[in-house]
């Protein structure tokens, strides 16, 4: 897509999709929506669909989103999780903000859980971070570092034995 | 030797210790003075190995056996760990998932609810609405019948004077008695003299010769 083009190109930035609330649980593999394009108690749907499902799918890359419009009487929601259950939510004649919490309540992962994880994600993630438990044990790993002096000695003018010769 | 870039990309911290100083080179041959010299094999006398083989078996089975307890052990303590914090997450998934099915029942519920009213009101519209077209519709008929029945009944009132074959002679002798003639002539006042043989007023006439 170019750039700044079609109706609220804000929902391809990637601050907006990062910016998305709802994480599904790791036990979800479908989210799908169902709505009708016309009448007013499908508004809610509509918008949802328009605004927080970009989110959604980015937030969720392993998740298959997806949309059945035109073929159901009233507006829902439905997951399929990955043994077989299903859960059903009703979303006539409800606001995107409303139906977000809901579901951010019933199918979304709880803050601190989500808080727990990027933690966890962030230490393994960072490449700048080393010791006890993450990728590599010692800076001097890092290609253009100095080695750890154990290993190689120091080059002479950082060695106290001949910077301070009078010593 | 070990080079620089093998140690700079080396994934454990390594500790390089010397046997000895100083050590002949691999790369160097066996000396010229020994070359020839085969070392003598080690005698061990029958009684002695047989009792090193003993101590040796000895040696061997109790480690075994050490180490198969020590293992034993290990996958007893994992097995009983991982099963009790597969129950715990279980547990914990399975009042998750209750939670969360009492929460969307209960959402499910009351936009049925909702929609039941949304229903009702709709339909009461839609009633009022069809009520209200159909008496506009009645009304409109209404009319036209009323329009319609006007129409004859003034039709009615000018047959007594529409001509029939029996009228027919007394109509004729009528028109032949008072002919009517559309003639007419105009003058440059405007004036309309009627018919095809009045007689036009001559005063205007006179007037006009002096003029010219």
């Amino acid at each position: 897509m170019p750039f700044m083009k079609g109706r609220a190109p804000i929902r391809r930035t990637l601050n907006y999709l990062n910016a998305g609330k709802l994480v599904l649980k790791d036990k979800i593999k479908i989210f799908s929506v169902a709505y009708n394009i016309s009448g007013a108690n499908n508004n809610g749907a509509k918008e949802f669909v328009f605004w927080y499902l970009p989110q959604i799918q980015y937030k969720n890359p392993d998740v298959q989103v997806a949309t059945l419009k035109n073929l159901t009487p009233s507006p829902f929601i439905k997951c399929y999780f990955d043994d077989g259950r299903k859960i059903l939510v009703d979303i006539d004649n409800k606001s995107k903000d409303d139906i977000l919490e809901h579901l951010i309540n019933t199918v979304g992962k709880s803050k601190e859980v989500l808080e727990a994880e990027a933690i966890a994600a962030e230490k393994k993630d960072n490449p700048a971070n080393f010791g006890v438990g993450c990728e590599r044990p010692c800076i001097c790993e890092v290609y253009g570092q100095i080695p750890c002096p154990g290993v190689v000695p120091l080059p002479k003018f950082m060695r106290g034995k001949y910077k301070n010769p009078a010593n | 030797m070990i080079s620089q870039q093998s140690l700079l990309k080396r994934t454990w911290p390594m500790v390089v210790q010397c046997a000895e100083a100083h050590r002949k080179p691999r790369w160097v041959p066996v000396a010229k003075s020994k070359i020839y010299r085969i070392p003598k094999r080690p005698e061990v006398s029958e009684e002695e190995r047989l009792e090193l083989l003993r101590i040796n078996n000895n040696y061997k089975t109790q480690m075994r056996a050490i180490r198969r307890f020590f293992h034993e052990e290990m996958i007893k303590e994992k097995s009983t760990k991982d099963s009790a914090s597969s129950e715990m997450s279980l547990r914990l998934e399975a009042q998750e998932w209750e939670r969360c099915v009492e929460l969307n029942e209960k959402w499910n519920a009351q936009v049925a609810l909702e929609r039941e009213e949304r229903r009702k009101q709709e339909l009461i519209k839609m009633e009022e609405y069809a009520l209200e077209r159909m008496e506009a519709k009645d009304k409109e008929l209404e009319e036209r019948i009323k329009k319609a029945s006007e129409q004859i009944r003034k039709q009615k009132e000018i047959a007594a004077t529409f001509i029939t074959p029996e009228t027919l002679d007394a109509a004729i002798e009528h028109a032949l008695a008072n002919p009517v003639d559309y003639n007419f002539a105009i003058d440059l006042q405007g004036n309309q003299f009627l018919g095809r043989d009045t007689p036009i007023p001559q005063k205007n006439l006179d007037k006009k010769p002096p003029s010219v």
